[in-house]
């Protein structure tokens, strides 16, 4: 790369079109599409110590980025993956461009965008560059570690390698696999230049400097007291075993899981999330492009090819239901193979163009630019095939549904739910915007409250508990917070509602009243406010009331709907409001069978379900059918004839947010 | 060429071949384990879960996605048992390890095993006595509750007589 500012100039415009992608499908706020999400936005906000392995780098740059006045914090945590993995992509170009630096300068700009790109929109890095999670930071962490080894190799200059060392020791903090890398750098440095060994104060600085970059661990014992999960605090990381087992050693039951036998259709799976990523052609395109490198730059070839076996060879062995992310580094290698070889491929027609004259130098700049279209458009198919998968803009569930649970919780009452890591959906609200302080959330403070922290409160929870097992997880509140005998009456119904399955794999969310006393959920006789006696399958709408047929963006109805009938078998009661699914629920919110059990109702009596459901925020401002219907609880569609069958209640008005 | 150069390239090419014949290796014990199998395998080994598929066309009904004529099940099921009872998107089964409960995912797909092969089958098929095989995924919340995503109504066994 003689001149730099060109590769300058394209590798900024890469970061810039990536970053507006990224941006484009960034989840707006928490979501669920990690499970460790909601806790690494929370974290960042707090400056606490997230889960094994603490990442104090990943929670310090995302400190940084709540500071940014845009959305609320968890917007700007996800940010930070959007913004970080477009400068990861910015890398993989310049990282090609000096591998392929004597190639032919415009096939080596090309396929080195084109490789650069086409990983960027790849199903698994892209969908990690829209959530708070370490995988695209990671990226780009690992990016630069590369970038500048290979920046010394090319210029042997002391000053970086000392900054590979140092910033590959800030790597560990975005994730602790990245050590494994470490033979792969030694080697080659030692193939580049093993006379390094002779001077030991350039080795020995690098060493220190990387020390100094691991030394960010020492985060993890002076926050390990902001700890409540119950794993977590298992192998709290307050002594050196403790730091230990917090990051090499953590996750043990999930590390070399598969017995040998099992290994070949492991890496059937590795292979398959390969073709995932680049399609068959691409994997054909990547062993193309190692060979071309092994005879081109066998030194390089080794530094990659060493950093690609430590990531398959161990995480094909991982046991992780995400492993998928935890490939990300490898197929950034296989990213860097594709471009080569294309950029290999692509140099000899180039060169002839730079020597051909008049109508045949013309043939030749059409050929590239034909070459150049085709790759463009193999990059838009990639976009296309993978935006909706990886599109999270619409993703407001959580945010919703947090919102109006702390709107509705009575003044002192107590909110239990799932605690330590997969809590922070709850404690979000507290820890960063301080919401509903005279409401207790006793998880927040570890996995086991006392029972005297809800004596005399209004008692709700985002999770009904069994009698003696809780919650069913390690993560769910003791069951004897709550008698066993208790009642978990739906109060709330988020967008998922209680029809798990219904919605993709998103948790239920629901908030529900613990009591003693069952609700009336049958009753002899009664008068709604809206009578309609229209059959709907074999049950009978009896009428609704609506409390308000006026709305906001992200607000709530209050509706109840009265029922007669033979129960459907198979089917949920779905609501909706114009186009938009609201929440689907068994008849009698759940608690039906235990109520017709215990409480004996007269057979003809008339269901009443009361609650509250949760508006989505993305709505916008107009005038909906409210519509109930039934659904088939079977997700894949109406088995049974009355699925699908609506009635329309009424119309609500969504109006601005300011005007009410 | 100098000798370290040479060196490089017959080590490396070496590695290149041992990992084409790794490949090569793993998808023939793949193939002749399982068939020829549209099916990806299972992320989390035994129970996993399935990876991330990218979405469809917009012009494809993804509920009306009809089920891979002959499809072969994954590795080995989660569950074998007769269906006890049905509850919402709930199936419980009882197995020779007693009563377990299983919940069907938003693609799930249902299959009749006859034989030798499998013919595409509705969820309406299902009903309390039919012997079912469950393939799936534990939910990776904590919760290790097994979600299925293919079932394949078996022939009652020769001494059960079919409710």
């Amino acid at each position: 790369m003689k001149r730099a500012w060109p590769d300058v100039v394209i590798a900024l415009l890469i970061f810039i079109l990536c970053l507006a992608v990224y941006d484009a499908t960034l989840t707006p706020s928490l979501s669920y599409k990690s499970p460790d999400g909601n806790e690494l936005a929370t974290v960042c906000y707090t400056l606490g110590l997230a889960h094994s392995t603490g990442y104090p780098l990943y929670t310090w740059l995302g400190k940084l980025f709540t500071f940014l006045p845009i959305g609320d914090v968890a917007h700007r945590v996800n940010l930070m993956s959007a913004v970080l993995g477009a400068a990861g992509v910015a890398l993989l170009y310049l990282i090609l461009r000096l591998l392929t630096g004597n190639h032919t300068p415009a096939a080596s700009r090309l396929a080195a965008a084109f490789g650069a790109l086409l990983f960027a929109f790849s199903l698994t890095f892209w969908s990690q560059t829209g959530i708070a999670e370490v995988y695209a930071p990671n990226l780009f962490m690992v990016a630069l570690t590369v970038l500048l080894l290979l920046q010394w190799a090319r210029s042997r200059y002391f000053l970086w390698f000392w900054a590979f060392a140092l910033v590959y020791g800030l790597s560990l903090g975005t994730h602790m696999s990245n050590l494994g890398f470490a033979p792969a750098f030694a080697l080659f440095v030692l193939l580049v230049e093993w006379r390094i060994l002779l001077r030991p104060w350039v080795w020995l600085g690098a060493a220190l400097l990387f020390f100094l970059g691991v030394l960010q661990f020492l985060w993890l014992p002076y926050t390990a007291t902001t700890l409540n999960d119950v794993n977590m605090l298992r192998h709290a990381p307050t002594t050196l075993a403790g730091i230990y087992n917090y990051t090499l050693g953590a996750f043990p039951e999930f590390k070399f899981a598969f017995p040998l036998k099992a290994i070949p259709e492991r890496i059937v799976l590795y292979l398959y999330l390969l073709a995932q990523n680049f399609g068959v052609v691409g994997i054909l395109a990547g062993l193309g492009g190692m060979a071309a490198l092994l005879w081109q730059r066998p030194k390089h070839f080794f530094l990659l090819m060493g950093m690609y076996l430590v990531n398959v060879w161990f995480f094909v062995q991982y046991r992780a239901f995400d492993v998928d992310v935890f490939f990300i580094p490898s197929h950034f290698v296989y990213a860097i193979w594709i471009g080569f070889g294309l950029s290999a491929l692509l140099s000899g027609p180039a060169a002839l163009l730079h020597q051909a004259e008049g109508r045949r130098r013309a043939a030749w700049a059409g050929l590239g630019g034909l070459t150049a279209l085709i790759l463009a458009l193999v990059l838009v198919g990639q976009v296309q095939a993978n935006w909706e998968a990886n599109d999270y803009s619409d993703d407001t569930a959580i945010n919703d549904f947090y919102e109006n649970v702390y709107e509705l919780l009575p003044p002192n009452s107590a909110l239990l739910g799932r605690g330590g890591v997969f809590g922070y959906d709850m404690f979000y609200f507290r820890l960063v915007y301080d919401y509903r302080p005279d409401v207790a959330i006793p998880m927040i403070d570890g996995p086991h409250p006392e029972p005297e922290e809800l004596a005399g409160r209004p008692l709700y929870t985002t999770l009904p508990l069994q009698p003696g097992r809780g919650g069913g997880s390690p993560w769910s509140p003791p069951s004897e917070l709550v008698a066993n005998d208790a009642w978990y009456v739906p109060v709330l119904l988020g967008q998922s509602g209680t029809a798990t399955g219904m919605m993709t794999r998103q948790r239920p969310l629901v908030l529900y009243a613990v009591q003693e006393e069952p609700p009336d959920l049958v009753v002899g006789s009664a008068a709604p406010e809206h009578p309609l006696g229209q059959q709907l399958g074999s049950l009978e709408l009896v009428g609704y009331d609506l409390d308000d047929s006026l709305a906001v963006p992200g607000g709530r109805l209050h509706l109840t709907l009265y029922w007669r009938g033979k129960l459907p078998h198979r089917l949920l009661i779905a609501t909706a409001l114009g186009e938009t699914p609201l929440e689907s629920h068994q008849p009698g919110l759940g608690n039906l069978a235990r109520y017709v059990k215990e409480m004996q109702p007269p057979r003809d009596g008339i269901l009443v379900e009361d609650y509250w459901v949760v508006l989505p925020s993305t709505l916008e401002p107009g005038e909906y059918p409210l519509t109930v219907r039934l659904q088939s609880s079977l997700p894949t569609g109406a088995e049974e004839p009355s699925a699908g069958e609506s009635i329309t209640l009424t119309y609500v008005t969504i109006v601005p947010k300011e005007t009410l | 060429m100098s000798r370290e150069r040479t060196l490089l390239i017959a080590a490396g090419a070496t590695l290149i071949a041992l990992i084409i014949a790794i490949a090569g290796f793993s998808l023939g014990v793949y193939v002749g384990v399982h068939g020829w199998t549209a099916g990806p395998p299972s992320v989390a080994g035994p129970g996993g879960r399935q990876p991330r598929q990218p979405a469809p066309p917009p012009d494809q009904d993804r509920g009306a996605k009809p089920p891979q004529d002959g499809g072969q099940p994954g590795p080995r099921p989660q569950l074998v048992g007769r269906v006890r009872s049905i509850s919402g998107d709930s199936i419980t089964l009882d197995t020779p390890q007693g009563p377990r409960l299983f919940r069907l995912s938003a693609e799930v797909q249902v299959f009749r095993a006859a034989e030798g092969r499998e013919q595409p089958a509705s969820l309406s098929d299902i009903v309390p006595g039919e012997h079912l095989a469950v393939f799936g995924y534990l939910e990776g919340d904590g919760t290790r509750q097994l979600i299925a995503e293919r079932l394949v109504l078996l022939p009652p066994p020769p001494d059960t007589p079919k409710r």
